[in-house]
């Protein structure tokens, strides 16, 4: 081969490779839309749900029991989520509220927000103690208020119920905040325990409960989660958050009107992360840290 | 405040749990509600009683602390 035709050879290559390395660097990133994460928390029995939105504010729904504080500090230094921007108690049972005293030690609010359903325990006193302590002010949780997080997306209170559940058997569980997160077209319904009572005041309010996920009521307990409230729901992923050994939570009556949707539990797969991020929503959890969409 | 009041029999103490007898009927609860010095053959008497002082007023120390809420939209 002559001489010149190596040196054109040797051009094309050249150029060639020019070409193939500017694609290449403008190859567009795959698209990351701003989500807002969700950490249900592995607290055993009870429930604390980390929300933290694209502009990075952070909201605690819940603290688990007592035992479960060291876990839950844990989970908000991970995500750096101290002083957080608020605490949300669903209801005063102590398996939500329990370790709340600690986190408002240990770990700072600047506000918190519960309703005014009285069940006066001295776990609840002494979380007040913290909060006059702490000088951190308290907001009323009723239907309809609204939490504006950034970045798009909203908590609305759906609960607790106006006026108040008076009959029931579990009548603090019947009157727990409910609360639908929305961000674009992804959304999560946080159902404390509310049980089937609440679920049809809900229904005959013709409240828009429809929701991707559903963080299930009162841990998958038979008395919630009706079949008509879960076919309101139309959740496409049911999480749940249940201490390990418990046949009860989620109860096998649950799970059978769950069947049409995939279902989570901390009790098998430790701390849930979701993210919501407008168009989908994908989660990964302490056991299988690979990203999946339900 | 007086209300009724329920007498139990502790049938037997094992590990962490107590049984108890209401009537003839059994109950399993946790060892740790027995009151210092109830062992195996004690009779119980469980009643209603006033909450303890730490208790009382905690509506009021609520209202307290809510003192400030503008209500409505809260934007983080």
């Amino acid at each position: 081969m002559p001489k010149q035709a190596w040196s054109l050879r040797i051009l094309h290559a050249l150029a060639f490779a020019q070409v193939f390395a500017c694609s290449r660097m403008q190859l567009p990133a795959p698209p990351s839309r701003p989500a807002v994460q969700v950490d249900v928390i592995s607290v055993g029995a009870g429930d604390a749900i980390l929300v933290s939105s694209p502009t990075g504010k952070h909201l605690l729904i819940d603290g688990g029991d007592s035992e479960a504080a060291p876990a839950v500090l844990a989970a908000l230094r991970q995500r750096s989520a101290c002083p957080l921007d608020m605490i949300l108690l669903t209801h005063r049972h102590a398996d939500h509220l329990g370790g709340l005293k600690r986190v408002v030690e240990n770990c700072g609010a600047k506000l918190f927000m519960d309703s005014g359903f009285a069940h006066d325990s001295t776990v609840y006193a002494h979380l007040l103690d913290a909060l006059e302590k702490h000088h951190v002010p308290l907001r009323q949780a009723e239907l309809g208020r609204q939490i504006e997080l950034g970045g798009g997306a909203l908590l609305t209170l759906l609960g607790p119920p106006h006026p108040f559940i008076e009959k029931s058997v579990d009548i603090v569980n019947a009157n727990s905040v409910v609360s639908r997160l929305e961000i674009g077209r992804t959304s999560m319904l946080f159902a404390g325990d509310a049980e089937a009572q609440a679920e049809k005041r809900l229904l005959d309010s013709n409240t828009a409960v429809r929701s991707t996920v559903l963080k299930v009521g009162h841990h998958g307990s038979r008395t919630s989660s009706t079949a008509e409230f879960l076919r309101a729901v139309s959740p496409r992923l049911a999480v749940v958050s249940n201490a390990a050994g418990d046949s009860k939570h989620p109860h096998p009556d649950t799970l059978v009107r769950l069947k049409q949707t995939r279902v989570v539990e901390t009790a098998l797969e430790g701390t849930i992360h979701l993210d919501l991020d407008g168009e989908t929503v994908t989660f990964r959890t302490e056991q299988h840290p690979e990203k999946r969409g339900p | 405040m007086k209300h009724g009041s329920v007498l139990l029999f502790v049938d037997a103490v094992e590990d962490e749990d107590a049984w108890i007898l209401i009537g003839d009927a059994r109950h399993r609860v946790a060892r740790a509600i027995l009151p210092p010095g109830a062992g195996e053959g004690a009779w119980l008497r469980l009643s209603i009683d006033d909450p303890p002082p730490e208790v009382r007023d905690l509506q009021g120390r609520r209202a307290q602390l809510m003192q400030g809420d503008p209500g409505g939209k809260i934007k983080l």
